[in-house]
């Protein structure tokens, strides 16, 4: 990854706009990426250092400094160097050292320190040469560990790589991010509050036009202070947001050493996902979403397009939209196979007090039991058998519609 | 039940709804989760206000553990340590105590955790302050102690960690101690320290330092983050009594006549360009505005690079490594430390007189065979840069050469302390070696207002 001071970026007012690296300077930045990742290949064998000079010999012009220290940082990160093993450096330089010091101790008045003897007792002692001794006292060091393989990879993936670093690195300087996403199915949501919940971060979710969503994302510690310790968590999100259909992602920053309030912006639209026709769902759901097509006894079905969050509790993502020709309306998620914990999880959402009504679907395998929520009334459980049947749904449909309205959240008072 | 948890470095209290009040000020509701959260330092005030309140409550979040062991060397402190220890007592046990560095500042620490008795974090600013802590630790209590830092994490009830771990792992770590020493407590007000000290519950806090005072004047926040200092003594008044006498001597080294040229003639370009740029240096931004405007144009390169050669002459100019070498030779029979302003020129020292050198690059264990060569006499110097700085016991050096260094005077007071250890009849001495005509004079001129150098 980048550091922040890496960032090609500019101030406008309180907006920080990162340069994008396109036409000309992209051709510009595709050359110097090849120098580079050429240079990095022909100096495997040599040391870190020799490898900073050579690269140092690519001509860079002054506007040019980040970006060619940026590609550089990159390379370097997927390269991997190894210490020369033929002397133990530590083992060397402690019988150096020793010698030295014994060489000292021993002088009389106005005898000069020899050192060129030193380093030849050294050498005779561990059969070596005297010039071995004097290269490998210090080669663990950064500067004079050996380059063992440089990264395969093309000057167009490394900048593709860097335009997504820098857009990281700018991140990692952030306090909080408000992210609108649009996902075209429930997957693409779940698999995001997924990373969101794996990466320890706190979010507020509301619904906003057209079937998107705004997540305002940060940590618990954001509650006194604007702080950017949750930057890092939120750089190694952005792939995953990224992953949306559409985002609209807004971060307030803290930038340079001075720590500015910035704001930054992006915007993106994936190619390849459209709004227009929808998106295809998982094939169980299509199927029982094709088994609903028109009306079935009453029930009509749609794709959802909410998300259900009880802070505090929990959240679901329904996979499909039930509503009854009273106007009614139950959601329903479908669990599958995969997690009996996911199941445990909802039933507390459900007992937790969500205000709608859910339905949600597991498969056997998962050894739970519809009777944890039998007579609740605003969830039930639909325990299934190889797949799932529109019978089966319609009648747990029905029999969650007469347990009366959602109770809506419990009173929290003690 | 209402319940408390600690959750990532704040306290959350669960189970009441919005509402309630008459909670501490900085427990504010959490709509994300639905609770009431307050950083984890606010614990103790939001129990006592529970309890105020008559609030049952289930304390989930403490998960610190009573010691069951306690000193098991007794030592009579001297006078000064158990007056700092009885005004940390009537602080409640959260307090910072000013006392030079060689004074002893770490038996106030154990003698405070004996007295507590609950599981302590140690965070120190080095590795190398990591290392003593744990040896310190583990000889006067007799148990095993843990490290948090330097590719380490083992917890015990005593544990020992860096600043820098203590912001990566206080959120995970905050409830396990109910007692915290911030050693070189000076360091805390940085921004990323100070939220590690935040999201740590710990009701009993000591900071120890020798140098409060820091240059951005920060050390106000430590009465919040710490305590308010409770107890301190400054260097003048334990001098001889407690610590060895001490003599400093600066030496101007002129560069020789082509240093000389070439240092005039890079300093003229770097200088030129900033008259030419209107940049004053003396002001708080002129460094940044420096490297900004030299990052634009060919004439701000060729500035930036004259402004690091001349500075490398000033620092390292290959007189002052001759004279080091005099030096060296002159003090032969006794035992040297020389400090250096980076790693580059400990490395160029202990290249040119095959003398080890200890700098952030070095591990514990190397680190560990050089010093306890030193204090058994094999090695009779020890180059580093600026990792020795702080409170490193190294009782046997007395004599010190600073080739080269910043103007803060907080670096000078400690490499001064680093000699002035106790010891018998000991009689230490200092050399400042610097550079004549240089920008560095200044440097050093200002680096002298500090009382202890006389």
């Amino acid at each position: 990854m980048l550091t922040a001071d890496l960032v090609r970026a500019t101030r406008r007012g309180d907006q920080l706009h990162v340069q994008a690296i396109a036409g000309k300077l992209r051709q510009r930045a595709e050359e110097l990426a090849t120098s580079y990742l050429e240079l990095a290949q022909a100096q495997c064998g040599g040391t870190q250092h020799e490898l900073d000079v050579a690269w140092a010999q690519v001509q860079v012009a002054p506007r040019e400094i980040k970006l060619a220290a940026g590609l550089k940082k990159l390379i370097e990160d997927a390269c991997e160097f190894e210490t020369e093993a033929a002397v133990d450096p530590p083992r060397l330089r402690s019988q150096v050292f020793l010698a030295s010091a014994e060489a000292r101790a021993g002088l009389n008045a106005g005898e000069r320190f020899d050192r060129a003897g030193v380093l030849e007792q050294v050498a005779a002692a561990l059969q070596l040469e005297p010039a071995q001794v004097e290269r490998g006292l210090y080669s663990d060091l950064k500067a004079e560990q050996r380059l063992l393989r440089a990264p395969d990879t093309s000057a167009t993936e490394l900048l593709r790589g860097y335009d997504l670093a820098q857009l990281q690195a700018v991140l990692l300087r952030a306090v909080k991010v408000t992210a609108q996403v649009w996902c075209g199915t429930a997957d693409g949501y779940r698999e995001l509050f997924r990373k969101l919940k794996f990466r320890r971060l706190l979010f507020q979710v509301q619904p906003a036009e057209s079937g998107s969503h705004r997540i305002e994302i940060d940590g618990p510690f954001s509650l006194f202070e604007s702080v950017t310790k949750y930057g890092l968590q939120l750089a190694l999100l952005l792939p995953a947001l990224l992953q949306a259909d559409r985002l609209e992602l807004e971060a307030q920053l803290r930038w340079g050493k001075a720590r500015t309030p910035l704001r930054f912006t992006l915007s993106q639209r994936n190619p390849g996902t459209t709004e227009g026709p929808r998106a295809r769902l998982p094939d169980e759901v299509e199927a029982l979403l094709g088994a609903f097509e028109g009306e079935r006894e009453g029930w009509l079905a749609t794709p959802a397009d909410q998300i259900f969050n009880l802070p505090g509790v929990g959240l679901c993502v329904p996979d499909l939209r039930f509503t009854h020709r009273s106007g009614e309306v139950i959601w329903l998620e479908v669990l599958g196979y995969w997690s009996r914990e996911a199941v445990w999880r909802r039933v507390e959402l459900v007992q937790g007090g969500l205000a709608q009504k859910l339905l949600f679907a597991a498969s056997q395998r998962l050894r739970v039991s519809e009777e944890v929520l039998e007579d609740h009334p605003s969830g039930a459980l639909y325990v299934y058998k190889g797949s799932l049947s529109a019978k089966a749904v319609v009648e747990r449909l029905e029999r969650l519609r007469q347990r009366g309205p959602a109770p809506g959240p419990k009173t929290r008072l003690p | 039940m209402a319940s408390l948890h600690f959750v990532a470095g704040t306290v959350e209290l669960r189970g009441v709804g919005g509402e309630l009040s008459g909670l501490p000020a900085e427990c504010a509701w959490d709509a994300r989760s639905a609770c009431f959260r307050a950083p984890a330092s606010s614990y103790a005030r939001l129990v006592l206000g529970l309890r105020q309140l008559a609030l049952p409550f289930e304390d989930q979040a403490r998960a610190y553990p009573e010691l069951d062991f306690g000193l098991r060397v007794q030592r009579t402190p001297r006078p000064f340590q158990s007056e700092a220890l009885a005004a940390l007592k009537q602080h409640k046990g959260r307090g910072v105590v000013v006392l030079p560095t060689g004074a002893g500042k770490s038996h106030v620490a154990l003698l405070a955790i004996d007295l507590w008795r609950r599981s302590t974090l140690v965070v120190a600013p080095t590795l190398a302050l990591v290392q003593q802590w744990y040896d310190l630790l583990r000889a006067s209590f007799g148990v095993e102690v843990g490290v948090v830092g330097g590719g380490e994490y083992s917890l015990h009830p005593l544990t020992v960690t860096t600043y820098d771990s203590a912001y990566l792992h206080m959120e995970n770590l905050g409830a396990r101690f109910g007692f915290v020493v911030f050693d070189e407590c000076h360091h805390l007000p940085a921004e990323a320290y100070a939220l590690a000290a935040r999201q740590c519950l710990a009701p009993f806090r000591l900071g120890l330092t020798a140098t409060l005072e820091r240059v951005d004047g920060r050390e106000a926040l430590l009465e919040n983050l710490v305590g308010p200092v409770v107890y301190r003594k400054e260097i003048v008044e334990l001098s001889g009594e407690y610590l060895a006498e001490y003599e400093t001597e600066q030496i101007t080294i002129s560069l020789s006549p082509s240093e000389r040229a070439e240092y005039d003639a890079e300093r003229a370009i770097y200088v030129g360009f900033l008259r030419a740029q209107g940049i004053r240096m003396s002001g708080p931004n002129g460094w940044l505005e420096f490297i900004q405007r030299a990052s634009r144009g060919t004439a701000g390169r060729r500035a930036l690079a004259a402004y690091r050669r001349q500075r490398e002459l000033a620092l390292a100019a290959p007189a002052k490594l001759d004279y080091l070498e005099l030096l060296i030779e002159t003090h032969r029979r006794d035992l040297m430390l020389v400090f250096t302003q980076d790693n580059a020129t400990a490395f160029q020292v202990s290249r040119r007189f095959l003398v080890p050198s200890i700098t952030h690059q070095t591990k514990v264990s190397e680190r560990s065979q050089i010093l306890e060569r030193f204090a058994q006499r094999k090695y009779g110097v020890i180059v580093t840069s600026k990792v020795l700085n702080e409170g490193v016991d190294v009782p046997e050096a007395n004599v010190a050469v600073v080739i080269s260094g910043s103007a803060s005077v907080r670096e000078h007071v400690q490499r001064l302390g680093r000699i002035l250890r106790r010891g018998e009849g000991k009689h230490a001495k200092l050399y400042e070696l610097v550079s004549k005509g240089t920008a560095e004079t200044f440097t050093s001129e200002r680096r002298r207002e500090h009382d202890a150098y006389r």
